[in-house]
């Protein structure tokens, strides 16, 4: 369930890379304060372990299929709530890189939906509630697999909203919501199972891995809930009031809140590229410059305002593309030839 | 040159858990000596190096590094001294290429640019492994790796290299050439390990530990003779000192 | 199990494209990055309807292919791999709006069948740049401009180990696998009474290297803070670089070149 950079519009990846940005930099400050180095290298480690464990199948009973973990519940069970989510961070950024697995602009969506749920919601507000003084295999098993479950349903909750708040789907919210969720029900109890398996063989092996990566914390619980909050609330209110604003011609779909159809390009420019927009006010092409150009273009008016239009200048423009591209081949050929 | 020694004076050290690892161990090792640590699996050799980097610190006993004891205070003058290559390779090359891994102990000691690209050139080149220093680690061989993390050390200059089995898992070749790169090494040497036919050509003094205790200390030759000691440690005399198995002629040295 | 060993191929084959010396290797990771990121930034920016008008951000791509000398076929290959989540999320556009529009006279399409195709280009451009960045610029290449981007240090670091460790540590996941696979043929997956074994197993593992990877640093010197040492200056060239994709993609986003395209074509041929 990685976010792609194609789902989403720069507002919403803009305003998700800035709460992965504070939630990393409030992390980072965290763990200077309290840890030594000694655990920089640790992370690193588990982050690759995380990294590899997700190409193992596991074969879930009953059903034939097989799943594989997640990782940012495990990460924060194992490394706390802050090296958990830089460490998941880093393994995203990774795989944003070298795997195509959600992208680059999508990158703040998916540290947020795997990362900042898990260690920032589950974590305190269920494994850390369920554990309270004392740990026991039983309580070990129920708090992962209830907080893997519930940090999933978070996650997949924020794909939800992003790519709704983008407007790239037609699908209703509502719909949406009852598609996606059911479905990370089901992930979110294998990864919570796989969690728990790992965790309790762990606990009775070496227990002091599990402890000491509570004990070390000293949570400031109120504080993290603040932030949090904020933190959440900020991001929805951005997405919506902005997308709303921009909104300038809203047109018939159920959520007029997150209505952005047709629209996106003006509040992507507008806040993470300043320039561009600006640029774009001056020389007075605003919202309906679609609109307008398409009236120029003859024979090619659209319904709905909106329009299509240049395929065939379109398909000249791509054969330039590759003439250009086979130009600067053969040039290169040449070049190494002589 | 008499501060490339080594004194450990009744050293005991036992795990958080109890069990006793090093038993009041005393060893004196003198400039520029190769010496050959060996015992069965658990002995205690790996511990007595942990307590000689400063990763663990002895219940009892003290360890003098040069003219330096081993404390708290005095690490980083101690490491900036020892050169400690670990028995896996991959442990010890973290960095994303050759040159970088090889580079990461000088810059700690904040060498400038121009002195550390010096000492990596020298390292490498002293180990051979010159023309690896673009390559990332997982792009080696078993072999490479070893000689790479070797340049690892040699590169903080320092003036005891400490090994943890050096030539497990090496091909015969890979090994012959790691054995010839030793030889021409003169810092003081102390390698633990099972390879007791390396031992003999590499070292000429032998400690054998059992059960945190030296129990043997000589000259390698006369220690891997000594069946009944060898026996006793869990050892067996090496293939170059045994009789020949198929006319029964005396091989040794 | 061929989904490591593919991974591990697929981070190995990467890691060797960007060791050349092309062209598009040499331009300076920080331009190559930014330029990477404003290109998303604009071709995401595009209106969901804005079909043509996307075609021209085609030109970054294929000219970047042809300087870094990559092969279409790779790239394409891995493209594929990150589409389907794409389609699956727009496959609905279709069958929800349905508002006809006009493609030229006589033909008409539905609106969401052309925000799905726009989604889908999209996709392919924004996950084609991406490969093409970390095909012709190293992971340590990336681990240093984001130094001169002032990331956090203790972040890079996590980055460059992780990778590091990725490749160790995916090796020894491939050789549980056919441990396992070898006693348990004809299994699919990890059977569910050792999941929590043979996972912790590979992680007490992997905690007791980070402790002897961290105690390996400190022998050589390392005290909480990495040295990363700028080798490169940014010259003229990359400056260059960075400037004609920035004013391309500036003009590709303001104006709808092929519209323009058929403005003047149809102005010739009148």
């Amino acid at each position: 369930m990685h976010m792609a950079d194609a789902l989403i519009t720069p507002i919403v990846g803009g305003t998700l890379w800035a709460a992965a940005t504070g939630t990393a930099s409030y992390s980072i400050n965290k763990l200077q304060n309290e840890l030594d180095e000694k655990k920089i290298p640790l992370m690193g480690v588990i982050g690759a372990f995380v990294f590899a464990s997700q190409m193992i199948n596991f074969t879930i009973p009953a059903t034939g299929s097989s799943g594989h973990i997640g990782g940012g519940m495990l990460l924060a069970i194992l490394l706390g709530p802050y090296a958990g989510f830089l460490t998941m961070a880093a393994v995203l950024a990774i795989q944003a890189l070298f795997f195509a697995d959600g992208g680059l602009l999508a990158l703040g969506c998916n540290i947020i939906n795997m990362g900042f749920f898990t260690c920032f919601i589950a974590y305190p507000l269920i494994y850390k509630k369920i554990m309270g003084k004392g740990y026991t295999k039983k309580k070990l098993a129920i708090a992962s697999v209830l907080s893997a479950v519930i940090g999933l349903q978070f996650g997949a909750f924020g794909v939800v909203l992003e790519t709704i708040l983008s407007g790239k789907t037609e699908l209703p919210f509502l719909t949406f919501v009852s598609l996606m969720q059911p479905i990370h029900l089901a992930i979110g109890l294998v990864e919570g199972l796989i969690t728990a398996a790992v965790v309790t063989f762990i606990w009775e092996a070496r227990p002091e891995i599990i402890t000491n990566s509570l004990e070390g914390k000293k949570f400031t619980g109120l504080n993290l809930k603040k932030v949090m909050t904020v933190m959440v609330i900020g991001a929805i209110l951005l997405g919506g009031v902005v997308s709303w604003f921009a909104s300038s011609n809203p047109d018939g779909l159920e959520w007029a809140i997150f209505n952005t159809t047709g629209q996106e390009e003006i509040t992507g420019t507008s806040i993470v590229h300043e320039v561009m927009s600006s640029i774009q006010e001056k020389t007075a092409i605003l919202p309906d410059y679609s609109f307008k150009k398409s009236e120029t273009a003859v024979d090619s008016i659209a319904a709905g305002g909106t329009s299509f239009s240049g395929i065939f200048g379109g398909a000249l423009t791509l054969a330039l593309a590759v003439i250009m591209g086979s130009a600067i081949n053969m040039f290169k050929r040449k070049k190494r030839t002589t | 040159m008499s501060h490339h020694k080594v004194n450990i004076h009744d050293l005991h050290y036992a795990y958080p858990d109890g069990k006793k690892a090093v038993n009041g161990i005393t060893i004196d090792i003198h400039h520029g000596e190769s010496v050959a640590l060996v015992g069965s699996n658990g002995a205690g050799k790996s511990t007595l190096f942990m307590l000689l980097v400063g990763i663990f610190f002895p219940q009892s006993g003290e360890i003098h590094i040069g003219d330096t004891p081993v404390t708290k205070h005095t690490l980083p003058i101690i490491r900036q001294k020892l050169g400690f290559t670990f028995q896996n390779a991959d442990d010890q090359l973290f960095m994303n290429s050759v040159y970088e891994d090889v580079a990461f102990g000088p810059r700690n000691y904040k060498l400038d640019e121009a002195e550390v690209e010096k000492r990596v050139t020298q390292s490498l080149e002293r180990v051979g492994a010159l023309h690896l220093k673009d390559r990332p680690p997982y792009k080696l061989s078993g072999g490479e790796k070893r000689s790479v993390s070797i340049a690892a050390v040699l590169s903080i200059d320092p003036d005891i290299l400490l090994m943890d089995e050096p030539t497990a898992a090496l091909d015969p070749k890979s090994r012959r050439r790691l054995i010839g790169i030793l030889k021409e090494f003169e810092h003081t040497k102390i390698i633990a390990t099972h390879d007791l036919d390396m031992a003999v050509e590499v070292c000429e003094r032998t400690i054998v530990i059992s059960e945190g205790r030296v129990i043997a200390d000589g000259r390698t030759k006369d220690i891997m003779s000594d069946d009944e000691l060898l026996e006793r440690s869990g050892l067996e005399r090496p293939l170059s000192m045994q009789k020949c198995p198929v006319c029964g002629s005396d091989k040794m040295i | 199990m061929s989904n490591i060993t593919g991974a591990i191929y697929n981070i190995r084959y990467l890691d060797e494209l960007s060791q050349r010396d092309t062209s598009l290797n040499r331009v300076d990771p920080s331009v190559k990055l930014i330029v990477t990121f404003i290109f998303i930034i604009t071709t995401v920016s595009f209106g969901k309807y804005e079909l043509g008008g996307l075609l021209p951000m085609f030109i970054y791509p294929i000219a970047c292919m042809s300087l870094g000398e990559l092969s279409y076929k790779e790239i394409l290959k891995r493209m594929l791999l990150a589409l389907p989540f794409i389609i699956g999320i727009g496959i609905f556009n279709p069958f929800l709006d349905t508002i006809p529009v006009v493609l030229m006279e006589g033909v008409s399409l539905s609106g969401g069948w052309i925000s799905f195709f726009s989604l889908l280009l999209k996709g392919i451009l924004t996950v084609s740049s991406a490969i093409i960045l970390i095909a012709t610029t190293g992971i340590e290449d990336i681990a240093h401009s984001l130094r001169k981007l002032k990331v956090p240090k203790i972040f890079v670091i996590l980055l460059l180990l992780t990778y590091r460790y990725i490749s160790v540590l995916m090796e020894e996941a491939a050789s549980i696998w056919t441990a396992y696979s070898l006693r348990a043929p004809g299994e699919k997956g990890i059977r569910m009474e050792i999941w929590g074994s043979l996972l912790g197993q590979l992680l007490l593992r992997t905690y007791d290297r980070g402790q002897r990877v961290y105690e390996a640093m400190v022998l050589r010197g390392f005290h909480g803070d990495f040295e990363m040492v700028h080798r490169r200056k940014i010259n003229t060239k990359d400056i260059t670089f960075l400037m004609v994709w920035l004013v391309f993609f500036l003009l590709f986003r303001i104006y709808d070149v092929p519209v323009l395209i058929e403005i003047f074509l149809q102005g010739v041929f009148q």
